[in-house]
């Protein structure tokens, strides 16, 4: 009697070879490098922006005085007041130039991080500073903040400062393809898939989206709208199908950006409709911030060029066309 | 070698903090009876895996503000100056987080509330020495739709909270008036 059972030995090998393969082959850290690059000049650019309230959000004697931001934000949660409270008993200095130290500190942290300068260093530090004043007297932390706050945290991890960087320059870091660089470039890519996907779904969980309503809305709130956009009561459809297709970008995202045929489609989709966010919402950090992911982890290439590949496949192609003079021979 | 070693802790650590992603993406709470929950809460926040996504979704609610009316000593009156003068988008972007605070509705609201207003309106005498007053006032603009557009309404801000403020002269300090 012939067993027709299969070995889940057998099965395995081949699974455990494509994870192999998906997670761990050496890949250029040029994306990641590109994301931090990405990531830190639009951070740059936000502070640039927040510079003149500085004190209105983040002193203590500011918009929300400290015991009122101790109710708002989580008390446990890292914090600069006990820092700036510590270096104002210690050294005697006002709070605001303590502060001020604090915010020349972060801008810092950024540049070497943009630079590419003692890169993981720089990473942890900008992450540190970034989440302290999150949780500092009251930021108003919103969609852009927190996608910065979580790339940040990946900063520390992958190796960001391995392309494109003085490390690299200086001879601190390797550029060689790396294994680190594909499993932090996977986590990324897959972090961005769950939150297109989850950000699609509750999208289409709500009627607004499907009839429109939103865009209008959106486009006719002040604050929001750059110009007067009641006209679009008089053309529904539109609002309608802009709500679908962003729907669609959104939920199919995880599945269209991964085969080559479609992903170039998807990344300008994707773009297009952050651009989008940036202009006719006004929200020009988040549009910005939120179009380099995309860009940065499936536009780039991250395949190392392999010349033994293309050997390879050069002399399987000699060897087939050997093979088949030598049947036709037979 | 290093690789061999640290290769399966290394996907162990990735599967559990991609989990950790997904279930905040989907909103699916973690029991408190979790070993190590409080460590686990802690990693997500710093590591931003407790993030939800669901930007301008499942609807678009309303939009709030705050303005202030200052009556200044010599009885000059300023109405609807915004907390922060000549703010860009993302300074307001900030301001409408700040007062979206006072339309949450939490156990603690009334206090904190309160508290807030004091705070900014605090904020406001010190940026205008001269005022005697100050009136807070968070205004709420909910857009209306499509086809009450196409009826003939249309939306305006209202106000959903006020609240005066006066300069007291004995202790130099803000009391609030009923």
């Amino acid at each position: 009697m012939t067993t027709l059972a299969v070995s889940p030995f057998r099965l395995w090998t081949p699974l455990s070879y494509s994870i192999h393969a998906f997670f761990f082959k050496p890949a250029k850290p040029l994306p990641l490098a590109a994301l931090r690059i990405g990531v830190s000049c639009i951070l740059l650019v936000q502070a640039f922006l927040i510079r003149p309230s500085f004190f209105a959000f983040f002193a203590p004697s500011g918009l929300v005085q400290k015991e009122v931001g101790s109710v708002l934000q989580e008390p446990s949660m890292l914090n600069l007041a006990w820092a700036v409270e510590f270096l104002k008993a210690c050294t005697g200095l006002s709070e605001n130039l303590v502060l001020t130290g604090f915010g020349l500190s972060y801008v810092l942290s950024l540049c070497f991080l943009l630079g590419g300068l003692f890169t993981r260093r720089s990473a942890f530090f900008t992450w540190l500073l970034h989440w302290s004043f999150a949780n500092t007297g009251f930021c108003g932390s919103y969609g852009a903040d927190m996608y910065a706050h979580l790339f940040l945290f990946y900063f520390m991890w992958i190796p960001c400062g391995n392309a494109l960087s003085l490390d690299r320059f200086f001879g601190r870091a390797s550029g060689e393809p790396s294994f680190q660089a594909r499993l932090g470039l996977r986590v990324l890519q897959l972090h961005m898939c769950i939150s297109y996907l989850a950000s699609g779904l509750e999208k289409a969980s709500g009627t607004q989206w499907w009839n429109g309503e939103v865009m209008w809305r959106a486009l006719t709130t002040p604050g929001y709208s750059i110009s007067d956009f009641h006209w679009l009561a008089a053309v529904p459809v539109l609002p309608m199908v802009s709500g679908i297709v962003v729907m669609v970008v959104e939920i199919f995202y995880c599945v269209m950006v991964w085969p080559q045929k479609t992903r170039l489609l998807w990344v300008v989709a994707t773009c297009a409709l952050h651009l989008g966010i940036a202009i006719f919402l006004r929200l020009h950090i988040f549009g910005l911030l939120m179009c380099i992911p995309t860009i940065a982890l499936f536009a780039i290439s991250f395949e190392p060029v392999n010349l033994n590949d293309q050997r390879q496949k050069k002399l399987s192609r000699y060897a087939m066309h050997d093979l088949h003079a030598f049947y036709k021979r037979l | 070698m290093w690789g061999q070693v640290y290769k399966p802790i290394l996907l162990v650590a990735m599967t559990f903090h991609l989990i950790l992603v997904t279930l905040s993406a989907f909103y699916i709470p973690i029991s408190d009876e979790l070993p190590g929950k409080r460590i686990i809460d802690l990693y997500r926040r710093a590591s931003g895996a407790n993030s939800t996504y669901g930007f301008f979704a499942p609807s678009l609610g309303g939009k709030t503000r705050a303005v202030v009316d200052i009556i200044e000593d010599n009885g000059r009156t300023i109405v609807d100056l915004p907390l922060v003068k000549n703010a860009g988008r993302e300074v307001d972007i900030r301001l409408g987080s700040l007062s979206d605070e006072f339309i949450r509705k939490d156990e603690a609201s009334d206090e904190t509330r309160k508290q807030l207003a004091a705070s900014l309106a605090a904020a406001t005498f010190s940026n205008h020495p001269n005022a005697k007053e100050v009136m807070l006032r968070i205004q709420e603009f909910w857009p209306i739709s499509m086809d009450e557009y196409r009826r003939g309404l249309r939306a305006h801000w209202q106000d959903y909270y006020a609240a005066r403020f006066a300069r007291t002269d004995d202790h130099n300090s803000i009391g609030a008036q009923p």
